[in-house]
């Protein structure tokens, strides 16, 4: 499929003035790719609660007009049901990708990936290699997605793969650019899971053989451990041994398509890898 | 006067023989043993030309108690250990199976003749052949192939040089090559025959994965840009390295194409074709310079942003970190490629095969020339003594 339109989902889960300069930095990280990104239109969907997107809303238009809304009237206004909320959203478009209102795409981050859609046509997530920044650490950082180019990590290098991802589950989707379809057909994010959510996709999409590739370029930044950011509260409220116990649900759950529910309370502690 | 007349008929013979094309191109050649070797290259691939021009060839090597077809064929029938270096293996595997369907001699073995109005390029390094050919009167005119100027000064003896052989025609791939030459051997004739890059090194049609490639006849020196990079840049330790010694051209011109990085190190070539090679396909070269800069590479005014270059190794694994974090935010500068497409545009199959017709239809020409003046000394001598 050739890829053309892209609609930048942006999930907000509550709004504070603080967000704000965050979420202008990122709105103009996507206005800057529009310069460079030729096969399309990059549109932006803001996705939320409705009274945290009309707060945002005045602030995005300072930056750029034409933004769609997706309102999310569910009691959880977690990342995973928002970003599921936007992929269904009759605005859609037929690929879409995901930008924390606290992180940024690289300049050039669409252009470079469009150099990678030519040959690469039968695949479902092409992902950035990601630079991430710790807020807790200024100035250190690190890739992720990287794993893909060592060259035995899967049997087809730049390609993530059922196989490899059994010994690495760190990756981040952020950034990434997903075929909508593909994306809604798997049944989206589970919510239910933490932390290992995005594992948790890979695992079902690569078991189904859709193909995820890692375009080898620095695509986006994101930041971890800002103070009540999904990472952060990870981090305040889960044990490691909590954390390692929703990464072996996710090995339970990829065979699923819905999400179960499924909780870390019957993972036993001899089962954790 | 009989022996005039004989000598007459000779000289029309061989003209007729240039004028038909009736003659032979000889190239003495040394086996690489399927090792890329830039010489052997530069010279297969005259000889190929010259024999897709319809010109008769013949490649000539030396190599005692070669075993004979027969005796190949018993040893690997009772799967016997074979001698490999009994065994002339030439070209095949690197350069390509048709270079080895040009006719091979072994002078060791077979009893060559040659006419004067036959030609031997020989490469320069074998100044004993130089010697040979001129003590035995060899009648064929005989012209040195240069490629590596160092060859020249690595095996002539002391005291001798090309005009105590006789040699006074020398082909070389670089102008650089000829001025040098000729400012030893002032009497050289020197012709300039640039090499060209084969068509199969082009850029790809797909995008470039993130594969560095090392190109170095040392493994110390791909062993230590290596693990040099990984110790100094960590972070970078997903990146894979190939080590792109000993593949046969076709599997080379792949690799390339595939990868959008290579580091290149042969501090001894005169010409590069490796890292022109690389060039072409589209990867950015890394290079520690050469000991005689090729001409594509820079001039006296300096090194052409054709590369990256450096004159210590060392340099290389930070000059590669910085390579390739621009390459992964596409910050190359683009004066870069516009450079290396510059590169295309020369050394190209097309004019190679220009030069070749017009250098070879030079030296009949000249040749023819020699022959007729003769004969006019002859008219002259016999005119004196009526």
């Amino acid at each position: 499929m050739n890829i053309k339109d892209i609609t930048i989902i942006i999930p907000l889960h509550k709004f504070s003035e603080d967000y704000v300069p965050l979420f202008k930095n990122a709105l103009n990280s996507v206005v800057e790719n529009r310069k460079t990104y030729k096969n399309g239109e990059l549109k932006i969907m803001l996705v939320g609660p409705v009274d945290v997107i009309e707060k945002y809303d005045s602030v995005a238009s300072q930056i750029t007009d034409g933004i769609e809304r997706a309102y999310s009237y569910e009691q959880d206004t977690d990342f995973c049901t928002l970003v599921n909320i936007a992929a269904k959203h009759q605005g859609i478009a037929d690929h879409f990708s995901i930008l924390e209102f606290d992180d940024t795409y690289s300049d050039r981050w669409f252009k470079m990936a469009s150099d990678y859609f030519y040959g690469n046509e039968n695949v479902s997530l092409f992902l950035p290699i990601n630079v991430v920044w710790s807020a807790k650490l200024p100035g250190q950082y690190q890739f992720m997605n990287e794993i893909a180019w060592t060259g035995a990590f899967s049997n087809e290098i730049g390609f993530l793969d059922f196989d490899g991802l059994q010994d690495y589950p760190s990756f981040n989707l952020t950034g990434g650019i997903f075929n909508t379809s593909d994306f809604n057909k798997i049944g989206g994010f589970k919510p239910s899971i933490k932390v290992a959510f995005n594992y948790e996709l890979l695992l079902r999409m690569t078991k189904k053989e859709l193909k995820v590739y890692v375009v080898p370029k620095e695509g986006y930044t994101h930041v971890i451990g800002r103070d009540e950011s999904l990472t952060d509260e990870y981090s305040k409220t889960l044990t490691p041994e909590e954390i390692k116990k929703w990464f072996d649900v996710a090995k339970i759950e990829y065979a699923f398509t819905e999400d179960r529910h499924n909780g870390i309370e019957n993972i036993k502690e001899e089962k954790i890898k | 006067m009989n022996n005039d007349i004989k000598a007459f008929e000779r000289i029309d013979e061989a003209i007729k023989k240039l004028n038909d094309k009736d003659f032979t191109f000889y190239f003495f050649v040394v086996d690489s043993k399927n090792v890329p070797n830039g010489s052997m290259q530069y010279i297969y691939q005259l000889a190929k030309t010259l024999s897709d021009m319809e010109y008769k060839v013949k490649m000539l090597y030396q190599l005692d108690n070669e075993y004979t077809e027969h005796e190949l064929k018993k040893l690997k029938r009772k799967e016997k250990v074979i001698d490999e270096t009994r065994v002339f293996t030439g070209v095949g595997e690197w350069l390509g199976e048709e270079y080895m369907k040009l006719e091979h001699m072994n002078i060791s073995r077979e009893q060559w003749r040659v006419s004067p109005s036959d030609f031997l390029f020989i490469p320069e390094a074998f100044s004993s052949l130089m010697k040979q050919t001129y003590q035995l009167k060899a009648p064929c005119k005989r012209i040195v192939v240069l490629h590596n100027f160092d060859y020249i000064t690595d095996f002539i003896p002391f005291g001798d040089e090309w005009g105590t052989y006789g040699i006074h025609d020398v082909i070389t791939t670089t102008q650089q090559h000829a001025n040098q030459i000729v400012s030893v051997f002032p009497y050289m004739k020197t012709n300039v025959l640039q090499p060209y890059i084969d068509e199969s090194f082009r850029k790809p049609i797909k995008p470039k994965k993130l594969i560095v490639n090392i190109v170095s006849k040392n493994t110390n020196d791909v062993n230590k840009i290596m693990k040099m990079f990984y110790w100094m840049y960590p972070m970078y330790k997903f990146v894979s390295f190939r080590d792109l010694r000993g593949y046969p051209k076709d599997k080379f011109a792949e690799y390339l194409q595939e990868s959008a990085i290579t580091v290149w190190i042969d501090t001894e070539t005169p010409f590069g074709y490796s890292a022109i090679e690389a060039i072409r396909t589209g990867n950015i070269i890394i290079g520690k310079v050469p000991e005689h800069t090729p001409e594509w590479m820079g001039d006296e005014n300096g090194l052409f942003d054709n590369g990256v270059w450096t004159y210590d190794i060392y340099e290389i694994p930070t000059i590669l970190s910085k390579v390739l974090g621009s390459w992964m935010q596409d910050k190359i500068p683009p004066t870069l490629y516009e450079n290396m497409d510059k590169l295309n545009e020369v050394y190209t199959k097309a004019s190679w095969n220009e030069n070749v017709e017009k250098i070879v239809k030079q030296y009949i020409k000249e040749r023819i020339d020699e022959f007729n003046v003769i004969k006019t000394t002859i008219n002259d001598k016999n005119s004196d003594k009526q």
